[in-house]
């Protein structure tokens, strides 16, 4: 069962199965998301892979290769998910078009212990990780993480790329747009906008709309370039 | 003849109802029909079997129109034949099938599930659309059976007013036996060179689908791990298809291991292969229960599988075969090399899981518990119908609430002061809880209030109960009064007044079928075992006053308990045995050999 399904399309009675999932990258960010899969109800780790493997190895059990690899592992199991490992949003955005794979071929991947609203809309690709909070009507970009702890509430929006770092608040109806940082511990008042690719430094206090492209710090936080 | 009727959503389910089935009908006489969508059943499979098999299509996924329809094909086709036992499996064809069987009055209805389908972790509104599916499906039937033990504590959850069976899994032994017989060396010889084995050397088998969940990815780690220090002396043949077949077959050619695996693929029957394997491993991440293992088993076949779900109900570690760790390839390694290696160890697994089998998983153990399925729930069935149980049932709960409520009110100042003496004497908690078994065995929590210390040995273990017991809780239990907090188990309907005592739950497995009666009626604060001298008289004949209770119980009878327990209270006798504090334990009867 994953979220795209919708409640009665194509829902089968029958017992679950997890999926199969491959996470690309195997930094900081790509290690949490395997910790994720490892007690997702919907996905099991398939396989991990980046550029610093050369060729296909075990560990446990776990095949860990290079991102070439991808095609084949899609070739043999084609109900395969991804998703992509990588925290820094514009790396993100990168790979995610250097492996130009069809939207549907991404994963959401929720941790068991967030909270995600029936009413809120998640992006493919998109990963929420333990203690985050998504509430009724919020809406997320294909992409976005919404880190440990992180509060994302009502009718908030964050674009695709974007990331809500650890035990940062977004207040009903802000918006964090496409690639924006909102930093650790930042906090957005309500219907207040960070714009895209812009960065809220962490414990910011975000008052007025943030203008696209900059990096703005401090409480309340201004931009500083 | 009883008349049984066996739905599954797919066809294809034949290949595990199939053998069960057949001896069903052979051997304990039933007239078995097998209904299924047409999904996976072809013209070879369908003779294969001496059952009738009937076709009804049915959607897999949730589809309102096709699902009524398919409703209202089963319900004419039970009015037509007038099955006496519908008996459902698997999710959708239990909705279906238990729903149709409902309305076409079938006597007797019974469903088994195979996996639930909702679970902790699923999205909320899936979980609670299943879970409302499964519960209105316990509605329309008359029992529930699972596969194994962790299913069973889930329906008995779900639906507490209902009997719930652990029908378990089990292999056609006679049938495997006489197909191991028919292979011949000269077959096996043909194989070894067709897939380029040389001869002599050991083999080591995995028949399993090539899909993640499986992780052929782990073997071949270890078996990397193993021949890299030289210590890879076997073949490791590989049976099945699947997607991640390619994957593994590049991995061992890249890796040099061509001739340590190889890949067999399909095969239309695994039974040399399983009688050429020296030994048989299985490396997933869960199983149902494991088939290719039992049949290993059942043909004297030492495992090396992982410690997971269903596996591990099958596999006793260094019993029958070795299970180790998910995901942990150095000790998978150590594991293969230590049973490949050592010819006596391998013998004495392989003995060791054909008793298991024998004991435990044949088709035959599992026809057996079907049938004291069947018997039990039809009986409960006639006794209903012939006592009109329907309207005693609702006439026995209007008395227990009329008589329960009001003493309980008035009881309220004689617990406020027994909890203050108890708050008192003996510390907090006031009130013992334990789980007992109530209705059916279904577990429900009685209350008491609580007349023995907590006292503990040196090693955390509880004292002897002679040991714990106080004065305060002597008099308490003299009196009946630690019994008040009951009433509140009765309120709740988890008790009612009159019935059979609420033993431990360790004893549920310790009843024949016929003492296990006592749990079809709501237990009781007091019953005709306990009027007739309480802890004095043996276990076995209170038993046999508890059915007395079950086959006669009346308004009447009820009422007679409870005068005469009232009479016994005021007299004070027969409460507990000379010199003893409570109560000898119960260890099974004589008969035990009709316990199952």
């Amino acid at each position: 069962m994953n979220y795209r399904d919708s409640l009665y399309g194509g829902m089968e009675l029958e017992p679950p199965v997890r999926r199969p999932l491959i996470v690309v990258g195997i930094g900081g960010h790509g290690r949490v998301l395997m910790d994720i899969a490892r007690v997702s109800p919907s996905y099991r780790l398939a396989a991990v892979l980046d550029d610093r493997f050369a060729a296909v190895e075990l560990r446990g059990g776990l095949p860990y290769g290079p991102i070439a690899e991808l095609h084949n592992f899609l070739a043999d199991e084609p109900d395969i998910h991804v998703v992509i490992g990588i925290g820094d949003n514009r790396t993100r955005r990168a790979i995610a078009e250097r492996l130009a794979l069809p939207e549907a071929a991404y994963a959401v991947l929720i941790h068991p212990a967030a909270c995600v609203s029936e009413d809120a809309r998640l992006g493919l690709g998109t990963v929420v990780m333990p203690g985050a909070v998504i509430g009724p009507g919020a809406a997320i970009g294909a992409h976005a993480i919404v880190n440990s702890g992180a509060v994302v509430d009502h009718d908030a929006i964050v674009g695709a790329f974007a990331h809500v770092s650890p035990n940062a608040t977004m207040a009903g109806a802000a918006v964090a747009e496409e690639g924006a940082h909102v930093g650790s511990g930042a906090v957005l008042i309500p219907s207040v906008r960070v714009g895209s690719w812009s960065v809220l430094g962490a414990g910011g206090i975000a008052v007025r709309d943030v203008p696209d492209g900059v990096t703005a710090v401090g409480v309340p936080a201004k931009a500083i370039r | 003849m009883t008349k049984v009727a066996h739905i599954c959503t797919s066809g294809i389910s034949h290949k595990i109802m199939g053998d069960k089935l057949r001896l069903l009908q052979q051997q304990a006489g039933y007239q078995v029909t097998f209904i299924s969508s047409p999904e996976g059943a072809d013209e070879q499979a369908m003779q294969a079997y001496p059952f009738e098999w009937k076709m009804i299509s049915m959607e897999r996924s949730i589809k309102p129109v096709e699902d009524l329809r398919s409703i209202w094909a089963m319900y004419r086709l039970f009015r037509k034949e007038r099955y006496d036992i519908v008996h459902t499996h698997t999710a959708k064809a239990g909705i279906i099938g238990r729903v149709a069987a409902m309305l076409a009055r079938v006597p007797t209805v019974i469903h088994t599930s195979h996996g639930l389908p909702f679970y902790e972790g699923q999205p909320k509104r899936a979980y609670q659309l299943y879970r409302t599916l499964e519960k209105v499906g316990a509605l329309c039937c008359h029992a529930l059976a699972s596969q194994n033990a962790e299913d069973a504590e889930v329906l008995k959850r779900l639906a507490p007013w209902r009997p719930v069976y652990i029908e378990g899994n089990g292999v056609d032994k006679e049938r495997l036996e006489r197909r191991a017989l028919s292979v011949t060396p000269e077959m096996l010889e043909q194989l070894r060179s067709k897939h380029g084995i040389a001869e002599g050397k050991p083999l080591l088998l995995m028949a399993a689908r090539f899909e993640s969940v499986k992780d052929h990815f782990l073997l071949m780690e270890s078996l990397l791990g193993l021949k890299r220090e030289g210590k890879l002396n076997w073949v490791t043949v590989l049976a099945g298809q699947g997607p991640l077949e390619a994957a593994v077959q590049r991995y061992v050619e890249s890796n040099g291991m061509k001739e340590d695996v190889v890949f067999i693929g399909q095969q239309p029957s695994i039974i040399p292969w399983v009688v050429m394997a020296n030994a048989v491993t299985l490396t997933s991440e869960k199983e149902g229960i494991p088939r290719s293992l039992m049949e290993a088993m059942a043909l004297g076949k030492p495992i090396v599988a992982t410690d997971v779900l269903g596996t591990r109900e099958l596999v006793a570690h260094e019993e029958t075969g070795l299970l180790v760790p998910y995901r942990n390839a150095a000790v998978l390694s150590e594991a293969l090399a230590s049973v490949m290696g050592d010819a006596a160890v391998r013998e004495r697994y392989g003995e060791a899981g054909q008793r298991r089998i024998d004991a435990e998983f044949t088709e035959a153990r599992v026809v057996e518990r079907l049938q004291r399925l069947y018997r039990e729930t039809a009986r409960r069935a006639v006794t209903s119908r012939k006592a009109g149980v329907k309207l005693n049932a609702f006439v026995k709960r209007l008395f227990d609430l009329v008589l329960s409520v009001p003493a309980a009110l008035l009881l309220l100042p004689v617990m406020a002061a027994v909890g203050l003496v108890v708050r008192l004497k003996l510390g907090s908690p006031v009130l013992f809880k334990q789980q007992r078994p109530g209705k059916y065995g279904n577990p429900f929590y009685v209350l008491k209030f609580r007349t023995m210390r907590d006292a503990v040995d040196r090693n955390g273990q509880p004292l002897p109960d002679e040991a714990r017991m106080t004065k305060v809780g002597h008099l308490l239990r003299k009196l009946s009064l630690d019994e008040l907090p009951q009433l509140f188990n009765v309120i709740r309907g988890d008790m009612s007044l009159v019935g059979p005592r609420p033993l431990l739950m360790e004893y549920l497995t310790l009843y024949t079928e016929e003492q296990a009666r006592r749990h079809d009626v709501r237990p009781g604060i007091t019953g005709w075992a306990q009027v007739n001298g309480r802890n004095t008289v043996s276990w076995e004949d209170k038993f046999k006053l508890d059915i007395e209770y079950v086959e006669k119980q009346s308004l009447g009878f009820d009422l007679r308990i409870l005068v005469k327990t009232v009479v016994k209270v005021l007299k004070r006798d027969g409460i507990s045995q000379q010199g003893q504090a409570t109560v000898h334990k119960f260890t099974g009867s004589r008969e035990m050999g009709n316990a199952s």
